[in-house]
């Protein structure tokens, strides 16, 4: 116990930050159940308005702050180092200090419950004026405000924690141009952190300057300007989504690679294209505001159109990585086709939606909700399986059941798709998002019913999920070094799972697969 | 570190770029600051590379060394524990959550912050109990 | 399905935005599809595989640059479409037949029709009807009194946001009289979902008839 408390080794931190992900997993995953529960039907009366409201802020909350953005951190503390050869993160009490300040960010906000008045119902962009009005959010409403500064300020560490690392922590021979694609990503993933964070960590003091010191920011009675909230809330909150994305673009690229038997296609265009999707992630905040009239639309479109090339030579490399490749659907790389599937959709109708004209009758609707899951649920969460299922062997030094992997991961795959699916279509009839109830008008009722058998599904699957963990751990049979068989990066140089400061000896690091190498020698070839 | 100075340098020149054409666009003050931040932001951490690579002769940048060459030397100092980064996270709380509803937490949070940070300064200042890397592995220096 | 047949001049215009933008995510869809499903059944590992490695090449920069200048080809197409739609929809034009002032608050609408004292509030379980004339361009002022809140007409393919200090103009000219559904499309806290409203729209001469009568006349 002490040993948890205490030591800044990088894995263990990493498997905080995993293991803590885990359980707000479950929390918001039932809390995501609780919402079809309540749509299942039109005009049902499950939850009351209040607790609907509750549970809808919470789940988006916790599933943005507290699973997807900071399971990536777990995994890139875990893998980075590993994956550079150092022996630990630049700084190891920051990076012990950020696990803590992330856990308890996690269990402010839950506690907010608890609080007098309910938890936070502001939705999770907590859009003022609504979010800054006393009456009626209470506590509740401070608490979540307080978590969220605790997170952004953890997150804030973090990063700077990888960009040290990966800058200066790397082995003899391992040039950055030598890098695994995963650790290029955590690192463009940082650098977007430490552009976009401070104004979260700045808009959410202002909200509790305002709550509480009689601070006007966004009251416009008193000069203030809602709008202006918009603007510091969705300058963070764009590049939020691809802090949640690009990491995850690092591991499907990976487990493509290793199971096509194949080097990662493209690796420069791969690299260039996350920090241009880094880059021109900052210059399209206000695509959430079109509707709002007040905002450049054209800038905003056009820059939000441009992201689609690079993301566009990110398929492309992937395709290329498969292709004449010897594919081995192993479950993590079913994880992975899955994604390419799940994130195409995600990928094609958000471009419709960064052109006005459309976003005009899809903003805040299901068709937006149905939209942004296909990204961050069937895009985001099919990667954090496939991480799990890939790297697990070398996390917890035993493999994951594969028959209940692929169960695992042809019921998600199924369920995924009939939840959302009809999203999109009750969107364009007319369903407006973070609403407890709705009118029985159109197709509006078999459409959710429909999306609400898709979400019980998933739910079996999670809990085969589970079951998979209890019974791979059981069975505990040991694995190599390179329990694939086909590794490619350092990690899979090592034991699994590694040694305390991770490496005995490193091979020679020649290419940005120098585990391959070591393997071949016969096909080595120097690069970069 | 050539590759760090241009990935942010250009990341700066692509900010600045759009500042400007974001500010002609739509006159709006807080998107053109936010975005005038963010390339000064991005040139400081690219120019404090530029000026330090000189300096700084990175194992890791050049291309033709192998592990065992870097014998002797040290690679890396860690900590392996230390009780002070979960006492200052809990000092954090307690300090945010007084700055809300209770002074008495407020001024316990903030001094409890205090010591923290000095603990935390004092083990930086001592050797013992941190480990020094060498090519055999880890070596307690006690 | 609104998108298939709106009722609205400006909801005519934004249907052809979302045809053009749903022809262009088919294709790309289908060819990626396609692409990718060809990777998976062709090259997957076969049962009597030989345990030889595949080919290891690692870039091909003709392909790659193809891959991309036909999405930057197929953007800036797409830019170009935006831009002219959205110039239509967005510009307001003049002299509009009618006038209605919207207010939103919490958890209802209010509409008055600005020199005929004509004022329809609404509750909650109890929702407002927005008379608009057929084939007349309707000038709707938004604003909030509140918190935001964003007037949305699903059969219009249009919402636009309420954001309180400000006030929203935009054109609507209707194609269909008939009873549409109108609603409330941001989160604006406990009964964001009942902040709903009727638009009723009707031939002009029972428009005027309603607007001469004071609002009383059933139209």
């Amino acid at each position: 116990m002490k040993m948890w408390l205490t030591s800044t080794n990088h894995k263990q931190i990493g498997l905080m930050y995993i293991s803590t992900t885990f359980f707000f997993f479950i929390l918001a995953g039932i809390l995501s159940l609780l919402i079809r529960l309540q749509l299942a039907q039109p005009d049902q009366n499950i939850l009351t308005p209040h607790e609907y409201n509750q549970i809808f802020t919470l789940h988006g909350t916790a599933m943005i702050f507290l699973v997807i953005a900071p399971f990536a951190f777990g995994l890139g503390n875990f893998l980075v180092p590993l994956q550079i050869g150092a022996h630990d993160m630049a700084f190891p009490r920051l990076n012990l200090l950020g696990v803590f300040l992330f856990i308890f960010s996690g269990i402010i906000i839950f506690l907010g419950v608890f609080a007098e008045g309910g938890g936070a119902f502001a939705g999770w962009t907590a859009y003022a004026p609504l979010s800054t009005m006393i009456v009626g959010t209470g506590a509740g409403q401070d608490l979540w405000l307080l978590g969220i500064l605790v997170n952004s300020v953890a997150t804030i560490m973090v990063a700077i924690n990888f960009v040290v690392t990966i800058l200066l922590y790397r082995a003899p021979g391992m040039t950055m141009w030598r890098m695994p694609i995963f650790t290029w990503e955590i690192l463009a993933t940082a650098l977007l952190i430490l552009m976009a964070f401070p104004s979260l960590a700045c808009v959410v003091c202002e909200l509790l300057l305002e709550r509480h010191y009689g601070a006007q920011f966004f009251n416009p009675a008193h000069g203030g300007d809602p709008i202006l909230y918009q603007h510091l809330f969705w300058f963070f909150g764009h590049p939020e989504v691809y802090v949640m994305i690009l990491p995850y673009f690092g591991v499907v690229t990976e487990v493509l690679a290793v199971f096509s038997r194949k080097p990662v296609f493209g690796y420069v265009g791969l690299v260039l294209s996350a920090f241009a999707i880094a880059g021109l992630s900052m210059g399209v905040w206000a695509h959430h505001m079109f509707t709002t009239g007040a905002v450049a639309n054209g800038f905003f479109s056009g820059m939000s159109f441009l992201i689609a090339v690079p993301t566009g030579v990110k398929f492309w490399n992937w395709i290329g990585t498969m292709w004449k490749g010897k594919l081995e659907f192993t479950t993590p790389m079913l994880f992975a086709v899955g994604f390419l599937f799940n994130f195409l959709i995600g990928g094609i109708t958000g471009v419709m939606v960064a052109s006005p004209p459309i976003d005009y009758h899809a903003e805040d609707s299901y068709f937006l909700v149905a939209h942004f899951h296909y990204t961050l649920g069937g895009g985001a969460l099919f990667a954090v399986f496939a991480a799990i299922y890939y790297w697990g062997p070398k996390m917890f030094g035993f493999k994951l059941n594969e028959t209940m992997g692929k169960a695992n991961f042809w019921l998600m795959f199924i369920g995924f798709n009939i939840t959302f699916i009809p999203q999109f279509f009750a969107g364009i009839e007319g369903m407006p998002r973070r609403v407890f109830t709705y009118a029985p008008t159109g197709d509006l009722g078999w459409l959710n019913a429909v999306s609400s058998i898709g979400a019980g599904i998933m739910a079996i699957s999670a809990v085969g999920f589970v079951l998979n963990v209890i019974v791979s751990k059981l069975a505990q049979e040991p694995v190599g070094d390179d329990p694939w068989g086909a590794g490619q990066t350092l990690e899979w140089a090592t034991s699994s799972p590694p040694p305390e400061f991770n490496f005995h000896a490193l091979p020679p690091i020649r290419s940005e697969r120098p585990v391959f190498d070591m393997r071949h020698p016969e096909l080595a070839e120097e690069r970069h | 570190m050539k590759s760090f100075v241009g990935f942010f340098g250009s990341t700066a020149v692509f900010a600045v770029s759009i500042c400007i054409i974001y500010w002609f666009s739509s006159h709006d003050r807080g998107g053109a600051l936010l975005l005038g931040f963010m390339c000064v932001a991005l040139s400081f951490a690219a120019g404090y590379a530029f000026f330090t690579e000189k300096n700084a002769a990175l194992e890791g940048d050049d291309r033709d060394l192998k592990h065992r060459e870097a014998a002797g030397e040290d690679i890396t100092i860690v900590t392996k524990e230390s009780p002070w980064p979960l006492t200052l996270a809990i000092s954090i709380v307690w300090f945010l959550v007084g700055l809300l509803w209770s002074d008495f937490m407020l001024f316990t949070g903030l001094a409890a912050m205090l010591l923290c940070l000095w603990r935390l300064g004092a083990e930086s200042a001592r050797v013992g109990g941190e480990t020094i890397m060498t090519k055999e592995g880890p070596e307690n220096f006690t | 399905m609104p998108i298939l047949n709106p009722a609205s001049v400006q909801g005519m215009d934004l249907r052809g935005d979302w045809y053009i933008f749903f022809g262009a995510a088919m294709f790309v869809a289908v060819f990626v599809y396609a692409l990718i499903l060809y990777s998976v059944f062709k090259w997957r590992k076969r049962r009597d595989d030989d345990g030889s490695l595949p080919p290891q090449f690692h870039k091909n920069p003709p392909i790659e640059i193809t891959g991309v200048v036909i999405p930057i080809i197929m953007v800036i197409g797409l830019f170009y479409v935006t831009y002219l739609r959205e110039g239509v929809v967005d510009f307001l034009k003049p002299s509009p037949y009618a006038t209605v002032d919207v207010a939103a608050y919490r958890w209802a609408w209010q509409f008055r029709y600005p020199g005929h004292n004509i004022t329809v509030n609404g509750t909650p379980r109890n929702p407002p009807v927005l008379v608009m004339p057929l084939g007349k361009m309707t000038q709707i002022n938004l604003y909030s009194s509140d918190v935001v809140h964003a007037f949305w007409v699903p059969a219009f393919l249009f919402k636009r946001d309420a954001t309180p200090g400000y006030t929203m103009h935009f054109d609507i000219t209707p194609t269909r009289t008939g009873l549409f559904r109108g609603e409330c499309a941001e989160y604006c806290g406990l009964d964001h979902a009942l902040m709903v409203f009727t638009v009723k729209v009707v031939p002009v001469a029972d428009y005027d008839r309603w607007l001469a009568s004071g609002g009383t006349t059933t139209t």
